[in-house]
């Protein structure tokens, strides 16, 4: 439970560049951003800190976003390849020297 | 064969991400296609080393990052900016500015401009990041990997891993925020001259001030 002192402390100015607070938490979560439940709790932390809650969640937008824009889908042609290659390799095919 | 079996039961749920990956770290098909197949022989050779339990996508990423630094690289070495430490703790973790930020609905503006450039054009200015903040910035920003695990990664100190970070934030941020001019989604106006990218979002928050109601600081009808 955080005490009136902290709640004070981490009080926003209004502006998550200036924010010791904010800024703190808006690190931390986009330190391993794609774990949910952990940025789940940093949002929770960042709740009187409307700014910086906003700051952070169009962070959160643009690392989603540019994610997905460089998502491709590997060929099939490659999928085809590499087990033909693990077979090889499991047979006793090809040894370290063919790699 | 049961091996193998296993191996891929495991493995490839991650090929689509790593192909990705591997697409913008060596930016071409065929190198690309080409070190997904050695990363997953690697893999698949020294599958009894990994400890069941532990995390394989990390596994999987280092094999590849260490295969392609090893085997894949063809730019020459660029130098490597001066890795001071100092200047990373500002700033560093926004891939936007917020400064001035208290004016919602236009400063998500900006994400909207970066959500209308063409996925290919997001991509080539990732891949025209130097290769030293390129991989990083991979890693943090599009892979989601905490930065003690791209440190674990590299076999970098985690103080190196945010300095490279830092810049190649700054790098990445000018590049769209170059391609949002270019392609009109930011006018000549909102950008001064010689400006860093931070000066630039500056300048664009301090109009926001003057007037949030007036027309919008991206052009978010053009397409």
């Amino acid at each position: 439970m955080m005490n009136q002192d902290n709640r004070d402390a981490n009080k926003c100015p209004g502006n998550p560049v200036v924010c010791e607070h904010g800024q703190r938490c808006i690190a931390d979560s986009l330190n391993g951003w794609r774990q949910e439940s952990w940025v789940g709790q940093m949002r929770i932390q960042l709740s009187d800190c409307v700014p910086c809650l906003l700051a952070l969640d169009m962070e959160l937008q643009v690392r989603h976003m540019l994610h997905d824009k460089t998502q491709e889908k590997a060929p099939q042609a490659l999928r085809i390849n590499i087990s033909e290659a693990l077979g090889k390799i499991d047979l006793g095919e090809i040894g370290p020297a063919d790699l | 064969m049961a091996a193998q079996e296993q191996f891929m039961e495991q493995t490839e749920p991650f090929m689509d991400e790593l192909y990705s990956y591997a697409k913008r770290l060596t930016r071409h098909d065929n190198d690309a296609e080409d070190l997904v197949q050695d990363t997953y022989i690697r893999a698949f050779k020294g599958f009894d080393k990994f400890k069941q339990g532990t995390n394989l996508r990390a596994w999987l990423y280092r094999i590849m990052t260490n295969t392609f630094i090893n085997s894949y690289r063809r730019a020459k070495h660029r130098p490597i900016l001066s890795e001071s430490v100092e200047d990373y703790q500002l700033s560093s973790q926004f891939l936007l500015g917020h400064e001035g930020l208290g004016s919602g609905p236009t400063h998500s503006a900006e994400v909207e401009f970066l959500s209308q450039i063409p996925d290919d054009q997001i991509k080539d200015a990732l891949e025209s990041l130097p290769e030293h903040y390129r991989i990083p910035v991979l890693l943090a920003d599009i892979e989601g990997f905490p930065y003690k695990e791209i440190a674990e990664l590299l076999d970098l100190p985690e103080g190196t891993v945010m300095s490279r970070l830092h810049r190649g934030r700054k790098f990445l941020k000018n590049e769209l925020y170059e391609l949002g001019e270019k392609l009109g989604y930011l006018g000549p106006q909102d950008l001064a001259p010689q400006d860093t990218i931070t000066n630039k979002i500056s300048s664009k928050a301090a109009k926001r001030k003057l007037s949030d109601s007036q027309q919008p600081v991206v052009a978010l009808s053009q397409t």
